[in-house]
């Protein structure tokens, strides 16, 4: 690929169709035996997308590979009817309702980063927190694993809107990759080793919301926390745009 | 940003060439985590010859204001020259034997790398660089070069067709990578990685070389045969482009911008006796 960055001014590789040869990284994946985990949440209305999320997800994320899929939720009730792929594994772990939109976006690095300490340290080396309403429309194999991994945010950002929930339109692959290394990361699908995984957590789950915000700045100011953490924490390796294709696009 | 070279392996390792990265912004990566890596390079016999050299340019371009510890390995400790170091820097001998000919030696520094992981190294520095001494630096090497597993691509094959890499060709050698197969050529001069890679890295390879000594057969191109074969089926993390390893004979191509360690002209047929 010419057309696009591959590699970040760190040296991290980015992740474009045709930089990379699944076969050889299926191969390095077996010799390293290890297990990568999904984490992701349904909360009231976003119920609604747990069976399309798992329908792709089974097909299409690391596929052939063993995954548990942890899924945070008020609403049990709707997973019993779940198919798995025979190698993959759903936990079904049950959260309060009721909250705040704000609280539970404050409260999901806190979450996640005490299941990790708790549960998940011990059963998966990779773990992988991914948007429920994210529809899966090609495999994402295992060129996503890695220590720490953040994917680029098909919206990209004007640099005197980066205080504000205000985002300029999108922008085409190669131009949003001139910016030298300011790279804006999606909140929707980020995740690394267990271990970075829940260093970032820890870092996140600090942060007050106002109560006046709005579902949409409190999504935004989530993400905020973790690019800021990503600037002074590079990743090292990044998934391009292909990997979340935001679909208000 | 460099299009006219690769710069990404389809295992989605790095491939550093200038250009591809900014110093700065692994400096600051790096510097906070208070590193010290290792430098083994052999001066054995009339190699001790090349170590003032390597160690005054190794001064002025290698990981400068990190802190460094140089492994000598030598059969003459006393005979080590005396190089002013900057701070945070130092130079410790390891003695060796002298062995029966230079190929023996060459084999032989994976077992004694091995060792020394093993004894001592693993507690002093966190990476290591396995270097050649007859060698000099002519341009930075930083922090850039640091990884899990670093190998560099061979200054005489890195823009020639895979069936033409001089990989040991004979089926009975552990060292075998048969046509077809190959991603790169790596030069033996240059390896390192974490104390832990290099130490199972040069563990493997000492068998390697052993089960060929069991039968009689020597690789082509001694240990540097063995370390391709290992980086085959153990792919690097990190490659280095022949800035880090070049060849003072070959005429500079434009891909090579800067070079930054190559050999240093010498007397084969004198050294080699």
């Amino acid at each position: 690929r010419r057309d696009v960055l591959v590699l970040t001014p760190w040296l991290a590789p980015i992740v474009w169709e045709g930089t990379f040869n699944r076969d050889i990284l299926n191969a390095q994946y077996l010799q390293k035996n290890v297990v990568t985990g999904v984490v992701t949440f349904a909360v009231e209305k976003y119920c609604f997308f747990i069976e399309g999320f798992m329908r792709s997800a089974n097909k299409y994320f690391l596929a052939g590979h063993q995954v548990n899929f942890y899924l945070f939720t008020d609403h049990p009730e709707k997973t019993s009817h779940l198919q798995m792929a025979p190698e993959n594994q759903l936990f079904v772990i049950p959260v309060q309702n009721g909250s705040r939109w704000q609280d539970i976006s404050r409260s999901r690095m806190d979450i996640i980063s005490s299941h990790i300490h708790r549960q998940f340290q011990h059963e998966v080396d990779y773990l992988y927190s991914v948007d429920i309403d994210v529809q899966l429309l090609a495999h994402v194999g295992v060129e996503i694993i890695d220590a720490l991994v953040a994917t680029i945010s098909s919206w990209q950002l004007s640099p005197q809107h980066q205080n504000k929930a205000c985002e300029t339109g999108p922008v085409s692959p190669a131009a949003i990759l001139e910016g030298q290394g300011h790279f804006h990361y999606t909140a929707s699908f980020y995740g690394g080793s267990v271990s970075e995984v829940y260093k970032l957590t820890r870092a996140c789950s600090a942060g007050r919301l106002q109560d006046t915000e709005s579902a949409r700045e409190a999504r935004w100011h989530h993400e905020s926390h973790l690019n800021q953490y990503l600037l002074h924490h590079r990743p090292t390796r990044l998934l391009s745009p292909e990997y979340y294709w935001d679909t208000e696009l | 940003r460099r299009q006219d070279v690769l710069t990404v392996t389809p295992w989605l390792a790095p491939i550093v060439w200038e250009g591809t990265f900014d110093p700065e912004v692994l400096d600051s990566a790096y510097r906070p985590l208070n590193l010290t890596i290792g430098v083994t390079a052999f001066a054995v016999g009339k190699y001790m010859r090349f170590v003032r050299r390597f160690l005054e340019s190794a001064e002025r371009h290698f990981l400068r204001g990190y802190r460094v510890n140089y492994y000598i390995f030598t059969d003459s400790p006393q005979g080590i020259p005396r190089v002013r170091l900057q701070p945070g820097r130092r130079l410790l001998a390891v003695p060796v034997h002298r062995g029966s000919s230079w190929q023996e030696i060459s084999m032989r520094r994976m077992e004694a790398i091995n060792r020394h992981v093993a004894e001592v190294g693993h507690r002093q520095v966190q990476y290591l660089f396995c270097l050649d001494i007859d060698m000099e630096f002519h341009n930075p090497w930083g922090p850039e070069t640091l990884g899990d597993m670093v190998a560099a691509i061979h200054p005489g094959y890195f823009d020639v067709p895979r069936e033409q890499f001089p990989y040991e060709r004979r089926s009975s050698s552990a060292a075998f990578i048969p046509k077809g197969e190959g991603d790169f050529y790596y030069g033996g001069a240059v390896f390192g990685g974490s104390v832990k890679k290099v130490y199972e890295f040069t563990k493997t390879c000492h068998m390697t070389i052993l089960a060929d000594k069991a039968n009689g057969i020597m690789a082509a191109w001694q240990e540097e045969s063995h370390l391709n074969r290992h980086f085959l089926s153990h792919k690097p993390s990190k490659l280095l482009s022949p800035e880090y390893l070049w060849d003072d004979r070959k005429p500079k191509p434009p891909e090579i911008r800067l070079i930054r360690f190559s050999t240093v002209n010498k007397n084969y047929k004198e050294i080699r006796n």
